[in-house]
């Protein structure tokens, strides 16, 4: 017998199974479906494009902040936000103020001296010799 | 009903979040068909029985994402053929990988196949084929469909299809004219 006298008395199957198979198989398998694999329930596409984006935000901002960490505002100070307590001591002392003021006021003042006396033809090495 | 309507009533099922009710008409209507097919491929009941699970287990988590833009019949075949490949791959011991002799030997004693010596040489002569003939010559010889459905499953050309069954009915016509 070749291949196509076979194929026109295919009815008989040569494949068997237990008795009640199917039925059996059917209800194991439905209950297997239902209680080991809890299908997740399936969003909404509105539902989907909500969740999407809170998570892109989440992302961008995870990366702002890594890139550029937020630099504590308080920490930041300039002269026109100091306070008095927050000023060195020694620069409020009266004394070490006055002493500064008049070392500023020489330094500045000593090009101008110089000056005059080289127009009142004064000696610096006579003034030097006397001093 | 028809396949046309089961899909119908499929895609109605899954639209409507019943996913069991949708899964208990597939198994209804497919259960048969893919068992026999898995048969086919494998033979034996046991392993049969397995690998149905799985088809339906992989049919079930699928489900909600499917489109419906190709048929479901062959969604739910390729699923079959897959698993089968997938598990005579994975089990390098498996009869497939053995002789003919051997396959038929294991064919005599199995109690579930109820054929004569022409359906058992017939059955091991298939077992021996490679891959892609021996699939496209289950689905054209045992299951009647067209070379154009098998396509849909399968992929490939009608032309190249056509070409492994040819393949595959000679090597078994060979097979059996042996003794």
């Amino acid at each position: 017998m070749n291949l196509e006298e076979h194929k026109k008395r295919l009815s008989k199957n040569p494949l068997k199974t237990p008795e009640g198979y199917f039925e059996s198989q059917k209800q194991d398998l439905l209950k297997k479906l239902s209680v080991t694999h809890q299908h997740p329930i399936k969003q909404q596409k509105p539902q989907r494009f909500f969740a999407g984006s809170i998570l892109a935000v989440a992302a961008i901002l995870l990366i702002v902040f890594t890139v550029w960490p937020p630099q504590n505002q308080e920490s930041q100070t300039n002269s026109f936000t100091l306070e008095v307590s927050e000023i060195p001591t020694e620069y409020l002392d009266e004394d070490v103020i006055a002493v500064y003021y008049e070392a500023e006021t020489l330094d500045s003042n000593s090009s101008r001296t110089i000056d005059y006396l080289i127009e009142s033809e004064i000696s610096l090495e006579l003034i030097a010799e006397n001093i | 009903m028809t396949a046309k309507e089961v899909e119908n009533q499929v895609l109605a099922f899954v639209e409507s979040q019943h996913l069991e009710k949708a899964i208990e008409l597939i198994i209804n209507q497919y259960q048969k068909k893919i068992y026999y097919q898995v048969r086919r491929y494998i033979t034996f009941h046991d392993e049969a029985d397995d690998i149905l699970q799985e088809v339906f287990i992989k049919v079930w988590i699928g489900l909600p994402n499917f489109k419906f833009e190709s048929a479901l019949t062959s969604w739910i075949y390729r699923i079959t053929v897959n698993e089968c490949l997938g598990y005579i791959r994975s089990n390098k011991k498996h009869l497939h990988n053995l002789d003919a002799q051997a396959y038929e030997n294991h064919l005599k004693s199995d109690v579930f196949f109820d054929g004569d010596e022409f359906e058992k040489k017939l059955q091991s002569a298939v077992a021996m084929l490679p891959e892609k003939q021996r699939v496209v010559f289950i689905y054209k010889y045992f299951e009647d469909l067209k070379y154009e459905q098998i396509a849909v499953i399968l992929g490939g050309t009608v032309g190249s299809l056509k070409a492994s069954y040819h393949h595959a009915v000679k090597k078994i016509e060979e097979t059996l004219n042996e003794d």
